[in-house]
């Protein structure tokens, strides 16, 4: 108890510590400690020490996180005008609160109108930030598109890697190296892709040391590996014994030496031999001696040893002993791992070129991974003189930076996160507030890496910067029954010693803050694979808690999706409202594999797969007799073109006929649509309707072919798939959201990270893991270096395989102590009752499976399950019965109903004017068709004409000659003149300018008038139609109106050509010449006169068309223009 | 004054935005013809930027206007003679924000003095914009930008008189080249006014939140749906709706499919209505995304050497071109290219596939595949050329492929139509790139189409206007609905602009570089939307796609507490899925036994009974109806290639040594096994050079070359000489009346111990897990059914073979090269401490066993039989393809299930 006050006394000053934003601090925070809150309380101390609000920087984990925690810091904000609150915590945030608000009110932020101010945000939107600040420094050249799926821009650059092979030469070394890791892969490149691809992602960890030359490959790893793991054993082993252990062996003429040997490498096999003497191949301390060992019974040195040996087993962590002694047992010699090396030398080149190819494939893409954004954010932060000017100015900006979880962030955030805080000084009123939890250190596939955490805490500092360590130890969330059971359990079994060699952590306990209330922890124990027993028992709990507090939630939580599979069922059956986040792959869902059947098949004619599974569908719902009866003869080529054949066939029974029949109906009817088509998204979407889709699924099933088609349209280009591949790819990637509501809530333990529940129940458990197979490269990220280890050959040394060996177990080890810490973030998350699902194997063995998530849990377990008595055995599993698929089908009368509110909008003709009638109008040539030339040559030909006129120049063309050239010359270059032709195209222009002055009807038409125009847009309303044009030029003379389009092309023709040329012009543009005579006359109240003119010619013709009379236009008015 | 009214007199009117002007020409019309109107001029309402460019090209200037791919190109120019812009990722993009920054500086009168600027990026931006500008007025270019100032020297100097009487309408936040234009015009004597805003006082304001934003986007479309059913009903015109959005990238498809399902379903159907949209987009879609117009760039983007598979496919089943062609044929020919294998092809290796359908593929397939190969040979490619001979040869090689002249749709005539002009504006750019090779004119195509915008002009009302909330300012509604109206969004949070200097651009009062100036700027923009219709609704969604909470704006405060799932409407969808699940459980399925197995054409041998020990289910989908797996091409080497290579090049090496004893007094092994080898990859085309490439192909060989000769070592140690007798053999075995088509790899006579002859059926394997389980029966049949099958039903008379006594698998695989031997001589073929064994005890008694066992599995594929084990099929990788077929659920063995995000 006393302890318990202790711990409470720290915990209260560690949180007033952790206020004082005149110092940095790292603060341990435990699940349930109230970490957020305090990350609130910190934040809003730092605004009132700041100038201006952005000076406070808030790097969260997920975005998520990065919104909640505004929106917390907000609330506090406009909290802080009410009332002081009662609660003592929520009295502290209040008080803060107003500091900060004293503080915006005196500088005059508006940040409670404006919380875009207030920045928080993840390490990785940071990056894209600092990068998108740089284009140049940061050598991204702009805001480049983040792909969240990188898979297929590393696949791209794997293959462009080893497109290689055939642009080398047989002798160039790097070919050689390619071409051994290409044998070593099978040849097969497609099964390297996701191996390199994988690499690449991590390329953080290993391309700057490569690329620096720093990586001279696996001995100095090795080397550095074996004196710090030797180093391990001599700490774990007190010197008084190790002097005897030392002196029984040699006397045993087991070791050369009589003293214990040096921390060298080349005394590695003289430290072999010792610990081969205290470890037995299974890896426990050994507790007896033999005689052929050298240690014949009832000799002094023998019982000297045996006297050695218990005092081992005596020591605070036998355990974490025998492991280290193992390691050493185990490790190669340097030397003897020649072969592997040499391989990991070409891995390394290869991997190399690999990087280099990636960055062709991120250009190509038009688009980088986080990773890339990342390294190229640290560039624009600092180059080789430092910091540079961006730094230097952000640094300015930047005063207080708060960063959670801590625990996760991966090597390459830390050294953004030094770069950031390179130019900090002690006592300069900046600070750093690092709060994270080891203990729930579960990313590391993520390229987290709890080391990181443990070097702040044992530095007690960040580049330089002093950080005072704080430890929290209150739990606000659970019940005090809850908190001690996580303490005791986990005691057990989480690593006594920090180690960041091996990733373990150890365990530090919390005191419960809440007051007793009834909570309990409660394992429920079976015997062998207790599929439905498990299931049942979850529905039961979730029953119990419901029963106890109908609004309190309940989450259950697996390590992996595929674990929760029967107590999703068993919860739906029972008919329990649940929600689930990311647990049902889209893909696999009914619905949606209809769906992707209709998609498929729509985009390839010759997909037999797809197309049987769209007859099948539901919706279509042809029987498997039917089916036969359509690929009878026909078991390959196009089934669409098989049932079109059989269409009517006397085989097929009246109801397939039936639905042949409307199928083919509805597909035709929307292929013979063109524009729809075209594209694969809407077609398909208008089929899934027509034929009935949505009359086969539920609301949720409705929201998952919504998702999918959705997905489909991203990955469309133009109505087509971009990649068929990629897009079936992503559907494997989008996951069901049944939304049930109500209370129940079924995730994975990693996505409850960060939430609470009143109930928590644990399942799967039991479940044991396969061992996975070796992987082809063993790569494991060590404080010492990079490890990189190729699998062995069949011809492969000893020290190679012990290599491998040591990579693998290194991985495996550091999987397992974060596996413990997934369980203890799980048990957390429980507020008042953690149920856990357990089971032994059936077999006579009373212990549960190897791999699974209990067996780290057992020795903590194994007492509580020899208290339950008997555990309940596991009926055999139900799914091996043999029955034909079936698949529901749609009645046969079903019809799509036409839908009852669709608001068709009405034609705009008398609502709405067109839109050539609003549209700005210019000059120019109106035949869209005809070749660029003559469209430009009309063009200028039309706007020098107007030009001249509109200005009264008639006759100052040899004035305005050159200036005129210059810019039709700069016209004709920016709307398409191929530049061979800009000059003789200008020259075009002016001499047929030229031609209609110098021709008799050009200078009449040119003539200066009192009414005329040039190039006038014109729009109307006749007969119901909107109108609208350019009317080239328009003059009164005398009492009538004329129209003249001008007509440029020719070029070249002469006499009967010529005139032919002109009579086609005459016939094509007559409509529109007449509509524009239409509009002329009724503006201008004048009977009006057509004509075309060519220049060409130089000669004027008139327009065969209905020419306004002047009896239509009674009140004929001239209108000034 | 109202906007019409002025123009009517004459007068000009310019508008903030493109969009402001459009509506008011629409006004313009409308009161014209309102008034009795049959004809007017056009009025003088225009855009700012258009009138700039008007006004300045009235003036006949001698230097030439860049359009925008012109100018970015000039850009790229730059960077690409710049030191600083080498290495970069993207210099198209740092191209762009250049051109942006340089825009900016323009517009918000930024000097660019390189003493301001300090970091290597403003430094190397102050250098490329010396070089641009010297560019510029080198090659008389002047850009969009730079047009007012110009105009305003013209106005200096007399030569441009600018119009009498100007009225301003739209503009809310002035920037400052536009306040110096307006400034300079008074000063001339301009009678400049400005219209007045749209309402004088806020509309009635309606808050929403919606729980998510997927709600959002059906609130807002039931929104919508209800204020035209509304109008509808009373006979009133359709009301004009605005839907404000922030993001449009991040809303247009969710809105879009919103409104589709809640506001007009009959869009989403075939049928003459289709069409009728009612809803129009502010920002029109890249043109690059139509359909027809991505069918084009696909084709110009095929070259002659690396082609992926992908993009083939697309040319070749794009409906837009070729149209005279079935896609049946289309679609054959693509298949046929994806069953060779690979995912990369040369022109050449199209050429020879198109070959191989003319000789062997349908009617209809050798008719498309003569037109297609015709269509590869193309007019000559030029190795570089100027943009406008390019465009030439696009067009040339259009044509040549159908596309754009068989009867379009308005729309696709109209995308065609803004084709025609990009190629027009891509001809425009010999200035700016020169000569160039393919690629870089497929790229410089692409982007200039995908910087122009398609919207087809329609015939009928859409009512419903969905635009960003900058392109909105200026205009008014009679519905107004915003959107996403969160406090992430509004103000807007300080974006960096990279290149120019901080302080400088909060200095010019650049948007988003100063908080204050953001506050404000948001405040004012709110004060104006809520003035821009009678009723207006705001919305905040309570949260992000995501999940994340999400707060709405400050700026507003009568925000409702709870947030609020329901859309408020019902679709046309949900009314079907709400009337319950319209489908039936059918009765037992069954089909009838096989008749004639010729007549049904089924085809296969040992695959059969391989699929029917699946299921048998597995047996009749993949026989009877004929379902293969879709052929998904690999790179590089597969499996079965490399099985295929040894098993031929086997073939050939006992095809020469046939004994034993031969092979053991061969010298030089490996050269000889390598010399067989190359021959099988030259002469057989299996892992070719031409294939795979001559570097692919030489690696290949020398793992073979290892592999067999591992393998015949073994061969050489095996205890009982031999002699090879049949190579792939082919034979047949008739079960159940069903004929199976058998390839027998290889039969040894084999000299037993007791100096009888003894013949081994052996099978060449790769699989390292194999052993005599492989062989075992139950009551659903046998693993590996092939060999049992040759012992006990396959007629190997035909080959010359009088009986057998035993099978063998041949284990060739690295580092595992093994025998796994059934026989009635021995258990081993290489001896074991002296022995090879006697082999099994009762070899009748087994033979009779697997024969049982393979009658009742074909017994059940003959009669039918529909039955799955679904525990099997899961763990059958070869089936997946099925999965939906046969309803299947997420399957724990799934690797991705193992993963927990
Ligand atoms: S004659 Fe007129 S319509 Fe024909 S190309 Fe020339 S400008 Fe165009």
């Amino acid at each position: 108890m006393d302890d318990a006050h202790d711990l409470e006394l720290a915990d209260s000053y560690a949180r007033q510590q952790a206020l004082q934003v005149d110092r940095s601090v790292l603060c341990a925070a435990p699940a349930g400690s109230g970490k957020t809150e305090l990350l609130v309380q910190r934040a809003l101390a730092c605004l009132a020490a700041s100038r201006n609000p952005e000076e406070t920087l808030l790097i969260t984990f997920t975005n998520k996180a990065a919104q909640e925690i505004r929106e917390r810091v907000m609330r506090a904000l406009s909290g802080a005008v009410g009332p002081k609150p009662e609660a003592e915590h929520a009295c502290t945030t209040w008080h803060l609160a107003r500091e900060a608000l004293r503080r915006d009110e005196e500088l005059g932020w508006g940040l409670r109108l404006n919380p875009g101010r207030l920045r928080a945000m993840t390490i990785d939107a940071l990056n894209a930030m600092l990068a998108g600040m740089a284009p140049v420094l940061s050598g991204m050249g702009g805001a480049l598109q983040v792909a969240e799926r990188p898979e297929p821009i590393y696949r791209d650059a794997v293959m462009s890697l080893f497109a290689e092979l055939d642009e080398l030469e047989d002798a160039d070394a790097f070919r050689v190296a390619l071409g051994a890791v290409l044998r070593f892969g099978r040849n097969r490149s497609e099964e390297l892709v996701p191996l390199l691809s994988q690499i690449l992602a991590k390329r953080e960890q290993w391309l700057p040391l490569v690329a620096r030359g720093e990586d001279t490959g696996i001995k100095p790893v090795l080397e550095a590996i074996i004196l710090s793991r030797l180093d391990a054993v001599s700490r774990s082993i007190p010197l008084r014994l190790q002097g005897r252990i030392a002196a029984a062996a040699a006397a045993a003429g087991r070791c050369a030496g009589t003293a214990w040997p040096d921390n060298t490498v080349a005394a590695l096999s003289e430290w072999q031999r010792l610990c081969g003497l205290l470890v037995t191949k299974q890896g426990d301390l050994r507790k007896r001696l033999q005689a052929p060992d050298g240690f014949p019974p009832k000799v002094a040195h023998t019982e000297d040893m045996k006297a050695c040996l218990l005092e081992l087993q005596a020591l605070a962590d036998p355990a974490g002993l025998a492991g280290a002694l193992t390691d050493v047992a185990e490790l190669p010699a340097p030397d003897d791992t020649v072969g592997a090396a040499a391989f990991a030398d070409q891995v390394r080149a290869v991997l190399f070129r690999l990087a280099g190819h990636l960055k062709l494939a991120f250009m190509r893409a038009g688009a980088v991974d986080f990773a890339e954004v990342a390294r190229r954010a640290l560039d624009a932060l600092s180059d080789d003189q430092g910091a540079t000017p961006l730094l230097q100015r952000l640094d300015y900006q930047v005063r207080h930076i708060l960063i959670d979880e801590s625990q996760d962030t991966s090597s390459a955030q830390m050294d953004l996160l030094a770069a950031l805080t390179s130019g900090w000084q002690p006592g300069d009123g900046r600070s750093l507030f690092i709060v994270g939890d080891k203990q729930q250190s579960i990313y590391g596939f993520r390229q987290a890496d709890v080391a990181g955490f443990l070097a702040l805490e044992r530095n007690a500092g960040f580049n330089g910067i002093p950080l005072k360590r704080l430890q929290l130890t209150r739990n606000f969330r659970s019940d005090p029954a809850v908190v001690g059971w996580c303490n005791d359990t986990f005691r057990k079994i989480f690593p006594i010693l920090d180690d960041p060699y091996t990733g373990s952590v150890r365990l530090s306990p919390s005191v419960p803050a809440r007051a007793a209330g009834g909570g309990a922890v409660e394992t429920h124990w079976f015997r062998g694979e207790p599929h439905q027993e498990e299931a049942a028992a979850a529905v039961r709990a979730i029953k119990e808690a419901l029963t106890h507090n109908p609004t309190g939630s309940i989450a259950v939580l697996a390590r992996y999706r595929s674990h929760v599979r029967e107590t999703l069922a068993a919860i739906a059956a029972a008919g329990l409202r649940y929600s689930c986040k990311d647990i049902d792959p889209l893909a696999s869902t009914p619905a949606v594999g209809d769906m992707v059947g209709l998609i498929r098949a729509l985009w390839h004619e010759q997909d037999r797969v797809a197309w049987a599974t769209l007859l099948r569908a539901p919706f279509v719902g042809l029987s498997y007799a039917d089916l036969l009866a359509v690929t009878k003869g026909r078991t390959s080529g196009s089934l669409l073109q098989a049932l079109r054949a059989r269409r009517g066939s006397a085989e097929i029974s009246a109801d397939g006929s039936c639905r042949i029949g409307r199928f083919l109906d509805v597909l035709d009817r929307a292929l013979s649509e063109r524009d729809l088509a075209q594209d694969l998204g809407r077609l398909a979407q208008a089929v899934w309707y027509e034929l009935g889709g949505p009359a086969c699924v539920t609301a949720g099933e409705a929201e998952d072919v919504r998702a999918t088609l959705r997905l489909l349209r991203e990955h469309l280009v133009g109505g087509r798939p971009d990649s068929m591949r990629e897009f079936m790819d992503a559907l494997h990637h989008l996951y069901a959201a049944p939304d049930g509501g109500g209370p129940v809530q079924v995730m994975t333990m990693h996505a409850a990270k960060g939430l609470e529940f009143d109930t928590v129940i644990l399942v799967g458990l039991w479940r044991g893991q396969r061992r996975p197979e070796p992987p082809l490269l063993a790569c494991r990220e060590t404080p010492q270096g990079t490890l990189i280890v190729p699998a062995p050959g069949p011809r492969a040394g000893e020290g190679h395989q012990r290599l491998f060996r040591l990579a693998n177990r290194l991985n495996r080890d550091a999987e397992r102590r974060e596996l413990l810490r997934l369980l203890y973030v799980a048990c957390t998350r429980a507020r008042h009752r953690l149920h856990l699902m357990c089971a032994v194997s059936g077999t006579d063995r009373e212990a549960p499976l190897a791999g699974s998530s209990l067996e780290l849990m057992w020795p903590a377990l194994a007492a509580d399950y020899a208290a339950a008595g008997a555990a309940r055995a596991s009926s055999a599993r139900l799914d091996s019965d043999l029955r034909c698929p079936v698949t529901p089908r749609l009645r046969v009368g079903w019809t799509y109903p036409a839908p009852q509110n669709s608001y068709v909008p009405p034609r705009s003709r008398i609502l709405l004017p067109a839109e050539l009638a609003v549209r700005e109008a210019g000059a120019g040539c109106d035949d869209r068709r005809a070749h660029v030339y003559e469209r430009l040559v009309g063009t200028g030909y039309h706007e020098t004409m107007a030009r001249l006129l509109d200005r009264g120049e008639q006759d100052q063309l040899p004035r305005l000659r050159e200036s005129l050239r210059s810019s039709l010359i700069a016209r004709m270059r920016m709307r398409g003149m191929p530049e061979p032709r800009v000059m003789s195209a200008a020259t075009r222009v002016l001499d047929l300018v030229d031609r209609t002055f110098a021709s008799r009807d050009g200078r009449w038409l040119a003539a200066r008038r009192a009414v005329s125009g040039n190039e006038t847009a014109v729009a109307g309303y006749l007969d119901g139609e909107w109108v609208a044009g350019v009317v080239d030029r328009f003059f009164v003379e005398p009492d009538r109106l004329w129209v003249i389009d001008y007509k440029s092309g020719g070029e070249g023709l002469t006499g009967p050509d010529l005139d032919r040329y002109m009579e086609a012009e005459r016939g094509r543009y007559a409509p529109q010449v007449a509509a524009y005579a239409r509009l002329m006359s009724e503006l201008h109240r004048l009977p009006v006169k057509a004509a075309f003119y060519f220049p060409e010619a130089g000669r004027m013709v008139p327009a065969d068309v209905p020419c306004p009379t002047s009896s239509e236009v009674q009140s004929a008015k001239p209108v000034e223009a | 004054m109202d906007s019409w009214k002025f123009a009517e007199g004459g007068g000009t009117v310019i508008a903030a935005t493109e969009r402001v002007a459009r509506e008011l020409r629409i006004a313009y019309a409308n009161e014209r013809r309102g008034n009795g109107k049959k004809a007017w001029l056009a009025p003088r309402i225009y855009s700012f930027r258009s009138w700039v460019r008007r006004s300045w090209e009235a003036s006949w200037p001698e230097r030439q206007l860049l359009h925008p791919a012109q100018e970015h190109a000039a850009w790229l120019y730059v960077l690409e003679k710049s030191g600083a812009a080498s290495g970069l990722l993207s210099r198209a993009s740092a191209a762009r924000q250049a051109r942006l920054a340089a825009a900016t500086a323009e517009r918000y009168c930024v000097a660019i003095e390189p003493g301001a600027f300090a970091t290597r990026d403003e430094l190397a931006f102050a250098e490329w914009h010396r070089t641009f500008e010297e560019l510029l007025v080198q090659r008389g270019w002047i850009t969009e930008e730079k047009l007012p100032r110009g105009l305003l020297q013209l106005l200096e100097s007399g030569v441009w008189i600018p119009e009498p009487q100007i009225l301003l309408a739209g503009f809310l936040d002035e920037t400052p080249i536009e306040r110096l234009m307006f400034d300079a015009l008074a000063r001339a004597g301009v009678l400049l006014e400005r219209a007045s805003m749209p309402l004088p006082s806020p509309g009635h304001i309606e808050a929403l939140r919606p729980g998510t934003r997927r709600v959002q986007f059906r609130q807002a479309a039931c929104r919508a749906r209800a204020a035209l059913e509304a109008a509808q009903a009373a006979g009133a015109a359709p009301p004009r709706i605005g839907i404000l959005v922030p993001d449009m990238a991040g809303s247009r498809d969710s809105l879009e499919s919103a409104l589709a399902e809640f506001v007009a379903p009959h869009t989403l159907t075939a049928g003459a209505l289709r069409g009728r949209v009612p809803w129009r987009f502010g920002q029109a879609a890249p043109l690059a995304r139509h359909p027809t117009v991505a069918a084009a760039l696909d084709m110009l983007s095929l070259d002659s050497y690396r082609n992926s598979l992908e993009l083939v496919s697309r040319i070749l089943l794009a409906p837009a071109t070729f149209c005279a062609h079935p896609n049946e044929a289309k679609s054959a020919l693509d298949l046929r290219i994806r069953k060779a294998g690979s995912p990369r092809l040369s022109r050449a290796a199209i050429q020879a596939h198109c070959r191989a359908e003319r000789e062997r593929g349908g009617q209809a397939g050798a008719a498309f595949a003569a037109q297609f190969a015709g269509w590869l040979e193309g007019p000559p490619e030029p190795e570089r050329a100027l943009p406008s001979a390019w465009a030439d040869w696009i067009e040339s090689i259009l044509k040549a492929a159908d596309w754009g002249r068989h009867d379009l749709t308005g729309e696709q005539s109209q995308a065609v139509d803004a084709w025609r002009e990009c190629l027009d504006a891509f001809r425009a750019m010999d200035g700016q790139l020169r000569e160039i090779d393919r690629s870089r004119m497929v790229a410089w195509l692409r982007e200039v189409v995908t910087g122009r915008g398609f919207q087809p002009s329609v015939d009928h009302v859409q009512p419903i206007s969905i635009l960003s909330n900058r392109d909105a300012t200026g205009l008014s509604f009679d519905e107004l609905i915003v959107l996403d109206m969160v406090g992430g969004n509004l103000p807007e949070p300080a974006k960096p602009v990279p290149f120019l200097p901080a302080d400088a651009l909060a200095r010019a009062g650049v948007p988003g570089t100063r908080p204050e100036e953001s506050l404000a700027r948001a405040q004012r923009w709110l004060d104006h939307v809520v003035r821009m219709a009678p009723a207006v609704t705001l919305m905040a969604p309570a949260r992000d796609d995501n999940g994340a909470v999400l707060q709405p704006t400050p700026l507003y405060t009568a925000w409702p507490s709870a947030p609020s799932e329901e859309s408020g409407c019902q679709s046309h969808l949900e009314g079907i899925v709400r009337r319950g699940q319209q489908t039936e459980q059918p009765p037992e399925e069954w089909v009838p036994p096989i008749a004639d197995a010729g007549a049904e054409d089924i085809r296969g041998g040992v695959s059969i009974l391989k699929a029917c020990r699946v299921s048998p289910w597995v047996g009749f989908a993949r026989h009877r109806l004929g379902l293969t797996p879709f052929p998904q091409p690999q790179e590089g080497m597969t499996a079965a290639l490399q099985g295929e290579l040894v098993h031929r090049s086997l073939e050939r090496i006992w095809g020469e040594l046939r004994t034993q004893e031969e092979l053991r007094r061969l010298p030089g092994l490996p050269d000889f096994v390598e010399a067989h080898v190359r021959a099988v990859q030259l002469t057989e085309g299996i892992g070719s050079p031409n294939g795979f490439g001559a570097g692919m192909a030489a690696v290949e060989r020398e793992r073979a070359v290892e592999l067999l000769v591992d393998w015949l070592e073994l061969e050489k140690r095996r205890a009982l000489p031999f002699e090879v007798v049949a190579c792939e053999g082919r034979t047949r075995a008739v079960l159940e009346g069903l004929a199976l088509d058998l390839r027998v790899d290889r039969v040894d006579k084999i000299l037993a111990a007791d100096g009888s002859n003894r013949y081994l059926v052996i099978d060449y394997k790769s699989l390292a897990r194999l052993d005599r389980a492989a062989w075992e029966c139950d009551d659903e049949g046998i693993d590996e059914p092939q060999l049992p099958l040759y012992a006990t039903f396959a007629d190997l008379r035909m080959l010359g073979i009088p009986r057998i006594d035993g099978i063998a698998f041949a284990k060739v695989c690295e580092g595992a090269t093994d025998f796994i031997l059934a026989s009635n001589f021995a258990d081993r073929l290489v001896a074991e401490g002296g022995t090879t064994g006697s082999g099994v005890a009762d070899w009748p008694a087994q033979v009779a066993q697997w024969a049982r066992s393979l009658t009742g599995t074909t017994r059940g594929f003959v009669g039918g039989d529909l039955r799955l084990n679904r525990r099997r099929f899961s763990r059958d990788r070869f089936s997946a393809d099925l999965d939906a077929l046969v309803r299947k659920r997420a399957s724990a063995a799934a690797a991705s299930s193992d993963d927990p995000f």
